[in-house]
């Protein structure tokens, strides 16, 4: 279909149509000017400052942090057993089961949310740090399934009986051979399922109360009533936080494979 | 050959998860569904009139109309621009495919509020759009860009194309191109060769990019609130509308539960007719 370089030239205006509206809260961030000009003027740090100044931020930020790292830590220790106990010797319950944890990704964030927020009202768990974590858990235990348990396909079960074979002990077989093949899964799921932590929104929005407010939230919050450099500033910051994610994937398992399926990530 | 203690070693390591996922993700829908079958959050009785309610109420239609338009429209921009990206993609050399994909899908792992920020930067009225067409005198003052529905349809149809695009790249990387070797060989022209040959062959891929966009456009309601502004209501938004802002627990239920049927019940319903091939795009 036409010349190949017509092609390409379209291909790069699409490319440019995604990537661009991300990139540009960047020179927004660095403006010297009190309001959002695009194109600017000149450069400054001055809407950082004023960031670091507001508690509120700082308070959200940290939030987010603690949650994502702990999200990211139960996620995938919980992940890694479920690939363990499901894909390293399939059996009849391998399918179900499949299923039955891959099925919080298909659904909206807005009725997981209505269903969390009415739920854990009853049980007091609104306005806690670990009611967020347990509905962020729900939302990010699938990533990790599928990417530990990618690891796994691949795992030639003969390695482990070898070593058995070999002389070693069940216990000692797993700790050389297993997981030393599973790493590369695990890193990537402890990375991806931080970051999904650390962006999401739909679901946290129906669980934060005004003394539990992650960082997502509260841009949110802040957007709906002003929209200045400061959101800007603050955009910056998540899109550093996501660009070092996005090299301890390609690193790990490659950011294709992520994303193999793909509701990935998709969640607002 | 799995001995039973085996199985059940296996099943062992998976029951904390599975205890999480019973009490905070099961329990949590199966109340959703009770909710929407009380009267009130506190009473006992059982009634349908959420569901009569939902029915007769006709802004919950006109709601659930725009978000269907909405979705359907950005679902169609999404093919058709994700289509030749996706063309090229596919013939450029290995090293190219890796910068290409690793560009498309870095923008998900950036939160949706920062991508919906960023849309309101480039639509707003001193924002860059309006300034490139004042500076090109296609426009004397600015253009209204951002809160109305052509912002929403543009913010969802950017969300949602790297998932479309990687939808498509399966279907085309699963194409053998000795096809469109042997069609160009045997005298077709190029575009005779990418209608005949290429075009019906990506048709899964297209089926199931488009069905993922239009139920993840079903789902969403950030990105519509913000760059919709306040007014502007979709399905998702109406149901937390309902259930934070008015605490109408029951209604927001039968809401979300009508969402989750939009949704998700359209994709289950291809996924259904399409057996076997479609199962692995949703997972």
């Amino acid at each position: 279909m036409g010349s190949s370089k017509t092609m390409t030239a379209i291909g790069w205006a699409i490319l440019l149509f995604i990537v661009v509206p991300v990139a540009v809260v960047i020179p927004i961030s660095l403006t010297d000017t009190g309001y959002m000009a695009f194109p600017q003027h000149g450069l400054s740090f001055q809407w950082y400052e004023k960031l670091m100044r507001r508690r509120e931020w700082s308070e959200a930020l940290w939030l987010s942090l603690r949650l994502g790292l702990t999200v990211s830590l139960l996620s995938t220790s919980l992940g890694t057993l479920i690939a363990l106990g499901l894909y390293r010797r399939r059996h009849r319950f391998t399918d179900a089961f499949s299923v039955f944890f891959l099925l919080p990704l298909m659904l909206p964030g807005a009725v997981l949310g209505v269903a969390m927020l009415v739920f854990m009202m009853n049980l007091g768990l609104i306005g806690s740090f670990w009611g967020l974590v347990l509905a962020h858990l729900i939302i990010t235990v699938p990533f990790a399934v599928r990417m530990v348990g990618a690891g796994i396909g691949d795992l030639d079960q003969r390695l482990e009986d070898a070593a058995m074979s070999l002389g070693a002990t069940p216990v000692k077989a797993f700790r050389s051979v297993t997981v030393p093949l599973l790493m590369p899964g695990i890193v990537a799921s402890a990375a991806f399922t931080f970051i999904s932590s650390f962006d999401e929104l739909a679901v946290s929005l129906f669980l934060s109360t005004p003394k539990m407010i992650p960082l997502p939230v509260k841009m949110y919050g802040y957007l709906e009533e002003i929209a200045d450099p400061l959101v800007a500033a603050v955009s910056t910051i998540m899109i550093i936080v996501a660009a070092l994610i996005i090299a301890v994937i390609a690193r790990t398992v490659g950011i294709e494979k992520a994303f193999g399926g793909q509701k990935s990530g998709a969640r607002h | 050959m799995i001995l039973k203690s085996q199985r059940w070693n296996s099943l062992f390591l998976i029951l904390p998860a599975l205890i999480v996922f019973i009490v905070f993700f099961l329990g949590p829908m199966i109340y959703l569904t009770m909710l929407s079958f009380r009267p009130t959050v506190d009473s006992d009785g059982w009634t349908l009139n959420n569901y009569f309610h939902m029915f007769k109420d006709s802004f919950v239609l006109e709601v659930v109309l725009r978000t269907v338009k909405l979705s359907f429209v950005s679902a169609f921009l999404d093919i058709i621009l994700a289509y030749p990206l996706a063309l090229v993609i596919l013939r450029s050399s290995p090293g190219w495919r890796a910068f290409y994909t690793m560009l498309i899908l870095s923008p998900l792992l950036v939160s949706v509020v920062v991508r919906s920020f960023g849309w309101m930067i480039l639509l707003a009225p001193g924002g860059f759009i309006n300034n490139v067409l004042m500076h090109f005198g296609l426009i004397s003052e600015p253009v209204k860009l951002l809160f109305n529905e052509t912002s929403v349809v543009i913010g969802l149809t950017h969300i949602h194309l790297p998932h479309v695009i990687i939808a498509l790249l399966t279907a085309l990387y699963s194409m053998d191109p000795r096809l469109e070797s042997a069609s160009a060989s045997l005298g077709a022209r190029p575009w005779q060769t990418f209608w005949r040959v290429t075009f019906p062959l990506s048709m899964p891929g297209v089926l199931s990019g488009g069905l993922l966009a239009f139920s993840l456009s079903m789902s969403s309601f950030v990105l519509p609130n913000i760059l919709g502004g306040p007014r502007y209501k979709v399905l998702a938004a109406l149901a937390y509308e309902q259930t934070v802002g008015l605490f109408n627990w029951p209604f927001g239920a039968t809401l979300s539960l009508l969402l989750l049927f939009i949704s998700t019940g359209i994709v289950a319903f291809y996924q259904k007719m399409s057996k076997g091939q479609g199962k692995e795009a949703m997972v």
